[in-house]
């Protein structure tokens, strides 16, 4: 198994390394259009094919690989923080906190934030940086991802002040923040881990959900969200297989991601 | 059974309560954010180019209501004590008639949406915790992670395909999402070391399964399924206007385009009342647990 | 279109010896609806959904022919309009009846007039006959004949009357009593919209057979454009109409489906500057909006050309003006869109811009840089868009593209005038000048670039006014054309508006269906509904038709 860790965490710097390194490891740029080569297949130049408007595919998913996977999982990190504080909390402090914390959560998760997105966008100038629009896309994305992860999170807390194990420690002396540090939070780990894994992909697929309000990336920007949504022309995928290159790193990356984060998480499991 | 009486009466107890003190401020936030948002009172028949100037200024004049959160979202709750749900202005029919129409639909995705995914994400975490191999929980793993990162617009697409019910797309969707929390924390304590040392001492792996490892995590496995209704309603949205299923995501969908406040208030705190009934039944559910082992 | 050819030549033997084909009664048509109909009342219809569940159900004095451009008799056996403009004699048909069996006299049309007319019901189609204010005089002579006065002339009124579905006066089922070929049977929000073969339908076939064919057409609210396509091909809809272009091409390839390029429509895509006085811009972006050389300097550097290759497929051509040349109302004068970069930048130069750097900057140093805002719902804009983008870039503009959830998009551009361009199609529902009388007036809330002018703030605007002015209140269809021609050279000269494609009607239908014809003018696919059928035999003829075409 050591060797799997160590080849995906290969293959995900790898992946990092180009995605980040787009600017260099291509030439043109994502926006460059070659129209008199538009919508070809993969070939020696353009090793994915080109877009209907000629762009080279390949340089446009290693720029939205750039995007996607630098940002969704700051927001992804961003919302599992955010229900680890709000659900630990609420569990530890228990009653008026706890009230108050659930009562926030149901609010939030129910309210039609839909709107507040198209507000967000009147508030933004019209030339605003592409690259701008979508930090703040994923900013949002992350500030209303939380509610979902806390009452897993406030469970889980719950569960963990009556252990008997935590009671031992406590007794032993333990100070609050080292019994924090040293045996909740890794106990919480797991919890959290799910939240992440949970909301990454989701974050940069709602990404290109966003794009239909007039948030996230605009053109000429690529992102794999926005890259994904050619597959919904499902026929079209059938006889241009490589439309499915976006989808395919997406996974591999939360794979090698999966894979890596497996030691981690089973020496936290000491329940 | 006095036991479950007190239980039941606690829980309904708790449901009216939270709806009474939540649906107001639900209301209210939407309003606001109804209001305060660009293209509140615009309306695409504007850009009609046989309506003639005066016409347009009578539409435009119809369409200026109430700018004020506060006396929109009260007015709404009044009338709605009153049993009056006002009428759609995107569709113009009476809210009523409008969901009675589609909430079967609606219901029959989230019900079979919700018990599929749980079903199949519940099948596989007990196979992988069962059979305690590596291949196979990677497997399982990377399936989920795999159907986490197609957009659930695409699954709608495939399940209309293939002549498929809106339920399965969302089963699928539930048990991508399902199983990263559950599948974890079954893995989780099917390998604390007590179970471990167990299953050593040749003791039967189902009963150390169900005694062992589900016993201890039903308080987060619950806390999960509230979680998972909340995800089932989220979907409801994408996969309803994808399928163009005719049921109560897609009306909030064009209410919401439409910026038709009484459809969509109505929506959105169907939604909340609904998200509210399942966290409700799951912390007192918890709490019930919680009581019976001390 | 030489594989279209080539299936002409290879059919052709087979429809020679085909038995000459007639309609067969039975059958439903199944077709799709890309939302719900806003509403089933023929005087409110304002949307596509609406419009074609009116041309199902309305019965109307005057039917004009999508192939022919003629007006042809349907309620009226007869009619006549005065040298002004403003008097309709007609003469119905004796018989009548509506689909609930109350009989159709003069006083249904005189009813259906009135409540058009009605300022307070806003009615689009009314809208259309009250280009000055007054009241409709109508004089009935018998239950079959009578006269209508119309406050001013009303330009080709026999386009306009086909818009108009006569309703009864006394029926209990009001706008559920029709006139037309079928009636509504129910409507299921969201799910699906049933009509019925109405059996007191006016019209006959040459044998003397009572119209529609069809006993039913049920329509299925359908807004996935792939999943249609996919429905088609099993068979579950028998017409598709506003086909995408890469599902047009994949379907040209079924056995079981024509896929037909019915032509240039009536539609254009277009983009224009916001020149509004109340436009929220710092002033010298107004004065680069308000320069003409600006406006022309765009227009020559878009590659219009590029855009009908890549975003159309071929299936487009480059706009010249407001209408595409296959109009009668074209102005052949017109020069066209010539793809120019290098007169694009002399232009700019000639009006004091300079180049610093490969970038554009004004005459205050200000680099040009503008945002294009469009809809972010239509794939289409967005490629449109990223083509003029690269294309402005090689004459050292900046273009941004903000691309807005349609609300969001209206309040700009109607309500706040906050934006720099827009880009946005125009869809014209027939070719007369008198529809786009709400785009040229200044006065209008439509006049894209400056909307509600106080007074038109350019003489070349007032100029425009006077014309279309001039052409709506003269029935004498040369001078009509005289103006409208003079309104497309200004506009072209001026370049308020930039005008880019115009899209072709793209349609797909089943062999199943019999008689079908397709036509550039909507409805594209079943403008001549009542005499359609549904049969296995009438793949030939109508490929053959579509080839043709």
């Amino acid at each position: 198994m050591k060797a799997v860790r160590i080849s995906c965490l290969a293959a995900l710097l790898g992946i990092y390394a180009c995605a980040i390194g787009a600017g260099v490891l291509t030439r043109g740029g994502y926006a460059q259009q070659d129209r008199e080569h538009a919508g070809e297949r993969p070939g020696a130049v353009h090793w994915l094919g080109t877009d209907d408007l000629g762009r080279d595919r390949l340089v446009r998913l290693l720029y939205g690989a750039r995007t996607s996977l630098v940002l969704a999982p700051a927001a992804a990190l961003l919302a599992t923080a955010l229900a680890t504080a709000i659900g630990s909390a609420a569990a530890l402090m228990g009653g008026g906190v706890e009230r108050a914390a659930l009562y926030l959560t149901d609010v939030v998760s129910s309210t039609p934030w839909f709107f507040a997105l198209l507000m967000v966008r009147a508030v933004l100038p019209l030339n605003v940086d592409p690259a701008l629009s979508v930090a703040i896309t994923f900013a949002i994305l992350g500030l209303l991802g939380w509610p979902q992860g806390v009452r897993p999170m406030a469970a889980r807390s719950g569960a963990m002040i009556h252990s008997e194990f935590l009671q031992q420690a406590r007794a032993a002396g333990i100070g609050p923040m080292r019994l924090l540090a040293r045996h909740l939070a890794p106990n919480l780990a797991p919890v959290a881990a799910a939240h992440f894994w949970a909301t990454l992909p989701v974050f940069i697929l709602a990404e290109a959900n966003l794009s239909l309000l007039g948030l996230g990336v605009a053109e000429p920007l690529p992102s794999l969200g926005n890259l994904m949504t050619e597959i919904r022309d499902f026929q079209n995928v059938a006889q241009h297989p490589w439309l499915l290159a976006p989808a395919l790193l997406l996974v591999a990356v939360m794979g090698a991601l999966q894979a890596i984060s497996q030691p981690v998480r089973s020496s936290y499991d000491c329940t | 059974m006095n036991f479950f009486v007190k239980i039941l009466w606690r829980a309904s107890w708790r449901i009216a309560l939270r709806l009474v003190t939540r649906l107001p401020l639900i209301a209210l936030l939407a309003c606001t954010l109804l209001c305060l948002a660009p293209g509140f009172d615009a309306d695409e028949r504007r850009l009609d180019l046989r309506l003639s100037s005066q016409s347009i200024a009578a539409l435009a004049k119809a369409q200026q209501g109430t700018r004020n959160p506060l006396a929109m979202s009260a007015g709404y709750l009044a009338a709605v004590v009153h049993g009056d749900l006002g009428e759609s202005t995107t569709f113009g029919a009476p809210v009523l008639e409008l969901v009675s129409d589609r909430w079967p639909a609606t219901l029959r995705s989230l019900v079979g949406g919700l018990c599929g995914g749980w079903l199949l994400a519940a099948g596989t975490a007990t196979l992988v915790a069962l059979l305690r191999s590596q291949a196979m929980s990677s497997a399982a793993g990377t399936m989920a992670t795999a159907l986490i990162s197609v957009p659930s617009a695409l699954l709608g697409l495939i399940a209309m395909l293939l002549n498929g019910p809106v339920a399965g797309a969302m089963a699928v969707v539930i048990f991508a999402r399902v199983y990263q929390y559950a599948g974890r924390i079954l893995e989780r304590t099917a390998g604390a070391p007590h179970v471990v040392c167990a299953v050593g001492a040749g003791l039967s792996r189902w009963r150390l399964f169900c005694f062992a490892s589900v016993a201890p995590a039903l308080p987060e496995l619950i806390a999960v399924g509230a979680a998972s209704v909340g995800m089932a309603l989220a979907s409801v949205v994408p996969l309803e206007v994808v399928c163009d299923s005719p049921g109560l995501g897609q009306l909030a969908w064009k209410a919401a385009l439409g910026r038709d406040a009484p459809l969509l208030l109505f929506v959105t705190l169907a939604m909340a009342a609904a998200a509210n009934l399942s966290n409700t039944a799951a912390d007192t559910a918890i709490e019930a647990l919680a009581r019976r082992r001390t | 279109m030489t594989a279209h050819k080539a299936a002409f030549l290879f059919l052709l033997p087979a429809c020679l010896f085909q038995a000459p084909l007639s309609g067969q009664p039975g059958s439903e048509l199944r077709l799709s609806l890309r939302h719900d109909p806003r509403s089933f009342d023929p005087a409110l219809v304002d949307e596509d959904a609406g419009e074609t569940i009116r041309y199902f159900t309305g019965g109307v004095l005057i039917r004009m022919n999508r192939v022919t451009q003629k007006a042809e008799a349907g309620l009226a056996e007869s009619w006549k309009v005065s040298p002004d403009g403003r008097k309709l004699r007609l003469k119905l048909r004796a018989g009548l009846r509506f689909s609930d069996g109350t009989p159709l006299t003069t006083d249904d049309v005189s009813f259906t007039f009135q409540r058009l007319m009605d300022p307070a019901l806003n009615s689009p189609t009314g809208d259309a006959f009250r280009s000055s204010a007054g009241t409709v005089a109508v004089d009935i002579q018998s239950p079959l004949e009578m006269a209508v006065t119309f406050p001013a002339p009303v330009a080709s009124i026999e386009r306009v009357l086909d818009q108009v579905a006569i309703q009864s006066a006394r029926s209990a089922l009001k706008e559920r009593a029709v006139a037309g070929p079928f009636a509504l049977k129910e409507y299921k929000a969201g799910a699906f919209v049933l009509l019925e073969r109405n059996p007191n339908y006016w019209r006959k076939d040459a044998k003397g057979q009572r119209l529609p064919y069809l006993d039913a057409v049920r329509f299925s609210i359908q807004s996935n454009r792939e999943m249609e396509s996919v429905r088609l091909r099993r068979g579950e809809l028998q017409m598709v109409d506003a086909v995408d272009p890469e599902i047009f091409d994949r379907l040209k390839a079924e056995p079981a489906v024509v896929a037909a390029d019915a032509g240039a429509t009536t539609d254009v895509e277009m983009l224009w500057f916001n020149q509004a006085n109340g436009a929220q811009l710092p002033e010298y972006k107004k004065a680069w909006f308000r320069s003409r050389e600006f406006r022309q300097a765009i227009s020559a550097a878009i590659n219009r050309s590029d855009i009908v290759r890549l975003v159309y497929r071929g299936y487009a051509q480059p706009a010249a003006g407001p209408l595409p040349p296959s109009s009668v109302w074209f102005n052949a004068k017109l020069r066209g869109p010539a793809y120019d970069p290098a007169r694009a930048r002399r232009w700019l130069e000639s009006a004091g811009f300079r180049y610093a750097g490969g970038q554009l900057r004004d005459a205050g140093g200000n680099a040009v840089v503008f945002s294009i805002v469009t809809s972010a719902s239509s794939n289409v804009r967005a490629k449109i868009a990223a083509l003029i983008q690269q294309d402005l870039q090689t004459i050292g503009v900046r273009v941004n593209i903000a691309a807005l959830e349609f609300r969001s998009l209206i309040q700009r551009i109607s309500e706040t005038a906050d934006y720099e361009a827009c880009l946005l199609g125009m869809v014209n529902v027939d070719d007369d000048p008198n529809g786009q009388m709400n785009v040229w007036l200044s006065s209008s809330a439509n006049h894209p670039w400056n909307p509600s002018e106080k007074a038109p703030a350019t003489a070349w605007e007032a100029e425009v006014d006077r014309m279309m002015a001039a052409q709506s209140s003269s029935a004498d269809p040369r001078k009509r054309k005289q103006a409208f021609d003079r309104v497309q050279e200004v506009v072209e000269e001026q370049a308020p508006v930039i005008y880019l494609i115009n899209p072709h009607a793209l349609v797909a239908y089943s062999t199943e269906v019999r008689d079908l014809v397709p036509a550039p003018a909507r409805p594209h696919l079943f403008w001549n509904i009542d005499r359609l059928s549904l049969g296995n035999s009438g793949g030939a003829l109508n490929a053959r038709t579509a080839a043709a075409r």
